[in-house]
């Protein structure tokens, strides 16, 4: 067994809004072991952006609250962490890449002068030396001719250079976590490969561990080793990847897998195994389960109690009442 | 095999760039560049290819929501560019599309019984009483519930909102609906909810999808037919059960195996194309996919390939293969 880099222990992040209070992250449990990729699915809305945020500290307060819980990374817990000892951490020790690599590199600015910049802030050097490793970085993540690229504008690049850009500046400092929301979402399937390609390269050769983010349930498997899929605000099951996408046990999970359309349809009338419902608003979550309203195996106790996490054979856990 | 309901031949369209303002016309974007396509009656073709390479253009094409540059459109025989006045607005009725993103394709401002009675009357197929009872009518064949009629598109989700999108188009019974990205905005349990619909729909009234997507899965799983686009060509046209078992064109067999298979000890045997795809502004020489293609061979560079007929029957553009 690897140590563990970082724990989350039933983290909460609530949202205090005119309307009520939006529980976005409803305790959350998760731990990432050294030199491992955890993947977090979930569809729109269920809290997997605001978990990321939150282990970075970048909820914007004072709307936003992390109300509880705790998020270990080596020794320290970041959701008491003060201002000071974040802006250590991210960038440098935890980074993260965002889905829009567009919106997120700022257009005024040459691409070199934004990594060399985070390369300066956390380990010092002269402008020259940054500048040089700004280069080596580019060209890590496999940009042809860096010398001439660190001078582009992001305009001037395309969207997969972009995040290649983005991922050469989370990797800059030598992370030990990097968080990627969303990293190819926005990108074309042939660039949508070469980016996981690099992603895992990148990964070995400087042994960070990744935190990925996604819908994509086909993204997860080919790169994570373990994986949590959350629903409204938890997690409802957590294993690894193997045993989880050949068994998965949550009604929710269960349901996930058969509304991706895999092989054709043998016979005309064939449809797809659908989800019943829509995402629950957050507003107004029942009592007991929170799947209970699109739940096919819903009996009383769902709607009565909320299940726990509990292990069903290991390195599986799923929260629902049907294994208690 | 069923008989062509569509049928185009040598479509272009090109965008012409403004470079400044007194200067003259120097560049276009070639969104579509000769594209010879037949779709059947009553069956589903499928439109796979990257961002950027034309394939909603095309769509907009055949729908003659813009007119191409070269080329012509037959639509039960008839040449669409052609016609005008009374027989172009009876071709409206015949065709409809749904759009991408059910958030900006509905009139914010106009309850959902005008935004689906809208095509009704202004075809004037029916008005008053009768409007409001189809209206109804086509509220319940998409799964929405009829009281439901006096709300707002904001009232909606992204799922509802697509149905009402599909119950506007099915309003005029069309015999061809275009789905340009039907469901990639939408979150997957949602997405399997639409697909279904679309299905379902097809069955129930005959009719022929041009579906456009991006997402190969989907794909796989609605079409009868494929074809391939890259940078504004067709590179490959086949029966999906045949393009899916075993693509020829070096690009369709690269984008086939990039897409994450859903089984994590199968680590696909991906083909990592190099670079991105080059700008349609000015695409590359002879085959336009040479510039990353793997099987290159000079004569890629010189000549452009046409479509042909290969021993399985599908039509593909390449030198190589």
């Amino acid at each position: 067994m690897r140590n563990t880099l970082l724990e989350i222990k039933n983290l909460k992040t609530y949202f205090f809004t005119r309307k009520g209070v939006v529980k976005a992250v409803d305790g959350v449990d998760l731990r990432i072991q050294e030199g491992e990729t955890v993947g977090l699915v979930g569809e729109s809305g269920c809290g997997k952006t605001v978990t990321a945020l939150s282990i970075m500290r970048l909820i914007p307060e004072p709307m936003g609250r992390i109300v509880e819980g705790s998020i270990l990374f080596d020794g320290l817990d970041l959701a008491q962490a003060t201002e000071t000892q974040m802006q250590k951490i991210r960038g440098n020790r935890i980074s993260m890449v965002f889905q829009e690599p567009m919106t997120s590199l700022n257009p005024v600015f040459k691409v070199g002068f934004q990594i060399a910049e985070a390369i300066k802030l956390h380990q010092g050097g002269s402008n020259k030396e940054a500048w040089e490793r700004a280069i080596e970085m580019l060209r890590m993540v496999g940009i042809p001719s860096p010398e001439s690229r660190v001078n582009d504008y992001p305009h001037q690049m395309s969207g997969g250079m972009r995040q290649r850009v983005m991922i050469a500046m989370a990797l800059s400092c030598h992370p030990r976590l990097m968080i990627a929301d969303e990293p190819t979402t926005a990108l074309d399937v042939t660039i949508q490969a070469q980016i996981l390609e690099l992603i895992q390269r990148l990964k070995e050769q400087v042994g960070s561990s990744i935190l990925l983010i996604t819908h994509n349930l086909g993204v997860v498997a080919e790169v994570a080793q373990h994986v949590g899929v959350m629903y409204a605000g938890h997690i409802v099951e957590y294993g690894d990847v193997i045993t989880l996408f050949r068994n998965p046990k949550h009604p929710y999970t269960i349901g996930l897998f058969q509304s991706i359309p895999q092989k054709r349809r043998t016979k005309k009338r064939d449809r797809l195994q659908t989800i019943p419902g829509t995402v629950p608003d957050l507003l107004g979550l029942p009592i007991g389960c929170k799947f209970q309203d699109r739940c096919t195996q819903v009996f009383k106790k769902c709607r009565e109690e909320p299940p726990q996490l509990i292990e069903i054979e290991s390195d599986h856990q799923v929260r629902c009442w049907l294994y208690e | 095999m069923n008989e062509a309901l569509v049928e185009a031949k040598g479509l272009k369209k090109y965008y012409p760039l403004q470079r400044g303002f007194f200067s003259r016309r120097t560049a276009f974007v070639k969104a579509v560049d000769g594209i010879d396509l037949t779709i059947r009656r009553g069956e589903i073709l499928g439109l796979v290819g990257e961002s950027g390479c034309g394939k909603s253009t095309l769509g907009r094409l055949i729908l003659r929501l813009e007119d191409p540059d070269a080329g012509e459109v037959q639509f039960e025989g008839r040449n669409i560019l052609r016609l005008e006045g009374e027989d172009l607005r009876k071709l409206r009725r015949e065709i409809q599309i749904i759009f991408q993103d059910p958030y900006s394709s509905l009139n914010p401002r106009r309850r959902i019984d005008a935004i689906i009675g809208e095509p009704l009357l202004i075809h004037g197929v029916a008005k008053g009483k009768e409007l409001e009872e189809r209206v109804v009518e086509l509220m319940k064949v998409v799964g929405l519930r009829p009281e439901q009629r006096f709300l707002y598109p904001h009232q909606f989700s992204g799922g509802q909102r697509q149905r009402i999108g599909i119950a506007r188009a099915l309003a005029l019974q069309p015999k061809l609906i275009i789905a340009d990205e039907p469901v990639s905005s939408l979150d997957v349990s949602i997405q399997a909810q639409i697909v279904n619909l679309l299905l379902d729909l097809q069955s129930e009234y005959g009719l022929t999808y041009l579906i456009i997507s991006h997402d190969l899965n989907l794909i796989e799983y609605v079409s009868d037919w494929v074809a391939v686009m890259y940078l504004g060509k067709i590179v490959e046209y086949a029966k999906q059960e045949i393009i899916y078992e075993k693509p020829i064109h070096p690009y369709s067999e690269a984008l086939f195996s990039a897409t994450p298979s859903l089984n994590p000890l199968e680590k696909s045997k991906r083909i990592l194309l190099e670079g991105d795809v080059p700008s349609p502004i000015n695409p590359p020489s002879g085959c336009r996919f040479h510039t990353r293609c793997p099987l290159r061979v000079p004569i890629c560079e010189r000549e452009e390939p046409p479509l042909s007929e290969r021993a399985n029957g599908s039509l593909v553009a390449c030198h190589v293969r």
